[in-house]
């Protein structure tokens, strides 16, 4: 080889040997000071970021990497495919997606030592494999300037004045609360949902419109197409009740409440996986994503928004779903669903 | 007197260090075709690799029990519900071909029939509103035609209507969504092959005392059949496998394969049955084009295929 041919190739070695250095070092440097979240994304994520992502960053130093999912359902065939070798360490998920990952082993136990903060958690959202992050619940919404008349009780909605004119959540929305609910108020349960269906079937005079997820349901309203949106999340109420003052939300008793949940999944970073989850529960936290994010935090010490205590009703009223129960049968609902409520 | 019979050999020996043997310049020369069709190697083999997976995922062959089965075709074939809704995908299809072709072969004759100018404005408001977000163009046409729509307003001012008509949250406000999403594709098909016509045909049969409309139905339509049957075919396929469309402007109540798919993988986490139905469409895919290759090729002569 000649010197000018020796010397092109030395550059390009030194130069690819280089690069490889400066990957592999980072890489390495990463893996010890960093944790990876799967998370939603949309204007959720925002709040994320802002009250917890950042705030964690600045006080303990370790990177958080995101990804994203638009549910958390999505997030399972993501792990399968990982399941050899996860990158993931914790992920937000709701009950149902967090039980059907734990079911597969996709998931790591949550050692409850090391959160400190669970003590600050109402036992019944703690479980082997997942955390409660912060409660939900649920009412109905209408527009008074269009509804026939005022509606105050979940009986309202097969009133035959509103026929045609009420948003329906399909089965898939939110883990087929909508079904749990029905079952709830024809005197069954999550074991017992043969009464749901009955009732359900009895409200299809009055569905104008199914929805998948809540700002398909607001689109019916917002848009003046229906008067009524049969199911929808307190949260997601108040803004847009600044938009329209006709727009009222109603959450009679009983209210379906639930929990959107932390989990662990067997990703690299797991001491670091736990100092996050403790830091969100924490009070400071709970608080800022509370308010940003319009639910109700899942740490007692933590006070509600005023927004969301404004339309909450009394947390006596509340009744969690039994979401163990829910994610062995939500397939078989959703199949009924489609065959007897939502048929074409 | 002979022609030199052979090319001067090499010489047996490099004269120096920087002359490339004659064998590397022809080894260079004849691999650069495989060089450059390396991306499309790659491409393809990723796409069969994919099919493979797909494949071996509705046989159930990756679930825990390893082995494959015929259980999810069965489901999706034997099961009237799931039928019903293959069923309203082709009949909702079917009648979005047939709109788009109603509507898209007179923009694309007049196209042909226009200036150079003319034609191209046109083409470019085409392929500006192709290249829209699908998903806005949904939400302009249910401004346009939803319940408190433009169209309504117009019809309720005028006194036409006492109140407002349905045409959203149908299997007509789909059909009109897969009509206005699809139009275009039809249109540059059909345009495609108007542009090939022979232009002397029409002056000819003006010659022969054919009239305007004569010269149509008999040389021009038959001529562009190819065009129209390439462009039914692309926009029966897209309308077929639509999500987004029943999605937005069924409301729930038209569920078509697009998202009977979604909700079976994604909601429901069975994606051995999506992967069955998605298997099912691809054949039925398939073996639309192959008719429709079959029809062109045993046809060409009449429809003047080139």
């Amino acid at each position: 080889m000649t010197g000018e041919l020796r010397s092109r190739f030395l550059i390009r070695v030194l130069a690819l040997a280089g690069l490889v250095a400066l990957l592999g070092g980072n890489n390495a440097a990463r893996a010890e000071e960093k944790v990876v979240l799967m998370t939603w994304g949309g204007s959720w994520l925002g709040h994320i970021k802002k009250n917890i992502i950042e705030p964690f960053q600045q006080e303990t130093g370790i990177k958080v990497e995101l990804r994203l999912q638009a549910t958390s359902l999505e997030a399972l065939p993501v792990f399968r495919a990982e399941r050899d070798k996860p990158t993931i360490d914790v992920w937000t998920a709701s009950p149902v997606s967090a039980i059907v990952a734990a079911k597969e082993g996709l998931l790591a136990p949550i050692p409850k030592d090391a959160i400190k903060n669970t003590a600050y958690i109402a036992p019944e959202l703690v479980h082997p494999e997942w955390i409660g992050w912060y409660r939900l619940f649920w009412g109905f919404c209408y527009d008074k300037a269009r509804a026939p008349f005022e509606l105050k009780e979940w009986k309202d909605l097969w009133d035959p004045r509103l026929k045609g004119s009420v948003a329906v959540p399909s089965a898939v929305y939110s883990q087929a609360k909508f079904i749990t609910l029905a079952a709830w108020l024809a005197g069954g349960d999550e074991r017992n949902v043969d009464p749901g269906f009955a009732l359900l079937k009895q409200l299809k005079p009055n569905v104008g419109g199914f929805y998948t997820g809540d700002p398909e349901g607001w689109r019916y309203m917002e848009a003046g197409e229906l008067p009524v949106m049969g199911f929808c999340l307190a949260g997601a109420y108040i803004p847009r009740s600044k938009a329209n003052p006709n727009f009222r939300f109603v959450a009679p008793k009983p209210t379906l409440a639930s929990v959107d949940t932390f989990s662990m999944v067997k990703g690299p970073n797991q001491a670091n996986a736990l100092k996050f989850i403790d830091f969100a529960l924490g009070k400071k936290a709970e608080e800022a994503f509370a308010q940003d994010a319009v639910v109700m935090p899942a740490n007692r010490t933590a006070a509600p928004p005023p927004s969301i205590k404004q339309i909450a009703p009394p947390e006596e009223n509340f009744r969690y779903v039994d979401e163990a129960q829910v994610s062995t049968v939500i397939n078989a609902w959703v199949e009924r669903w489609n065959r007897e409520v939502q048929a074409q | 007197m002979e022609a030199p019979s052979t090319i001067p050999a090499p010489p047996a020996t490099r004269t120096s260090p920087r002359q490339v043997s004659l064998w590397a310049v022809r080894a260079r020369v004849a691999g650069v075709p495989y060089l450059l069709s390396l991306p499309a190697i790659l491409l393809i083999a990723m796409l069969l690799v994919s099919l493979w997976g797909l494949v071996a995922m509705s046989l159930g062959a990756d679930g825990p029990s390893g082995s494959p089965t015929l259980d999810n075709y069965a489901k999706a074939i034997g099961d009237p519900y799931y039928r019903g809704i293959f069923w309203v995908s082709l009949q909702l299809a079917a009648w979005t071909t047939v709109f788009c072709a109603i509507f898209g072969y007179p923009v694309a004759y007049y196209m042909h029939c226009a200036t150079p100018a003319v034609r191209r404005f046109i083409l470019i408001i085409l392929v500006v509103v192709s290249f829209s977000d699908y998903v806005l163009r949904m939400y302009g046409l249910i401004l346009t035609i939803g319940r408190n729509g433009l169209i309504n307003q117009v019809l309720l001012a005028s006194g036409l209507v006492g109140a407002p008509v349905k045409m959203m949250y149908s299997q007509l406000g789909v059909v009109i969504g897969m009509v206005m999403g699809n139009i275009v594709f039809m249109i540059l098909a059909i345009g495609s092959s108007l542009e090939r016509l022979d232009n002397s045909l029409p002056s000819a049969a003006a010659l022969l005392g054919a009239n305007r409309m004569q010269t149509f139905a008999r040389i021009t339509l038959p001529l562009s059949m190819p065009g129209v049957l390439a462009g039914a075919a692309i926009v029966f396929l897209l309308a077929m496998a639509s999500y987004m469309t029943p999605a937005m402007l069924g409301a729930g109540f038209v569920k078509m394969i697009g998202n009977l798919i979604y909700e079976q993988g994604i909601a429901m986490f069975d994606m051995p049955f999506a992967a069955a139905i998605s298997m099912i469409v691809l054949t039925f895919s398939i073996a639309l084009i192959a008719l429709l290759n079959l029809v062109l090729d045993r046809f060409g002569r009449r429809f003047g295929a080139r």
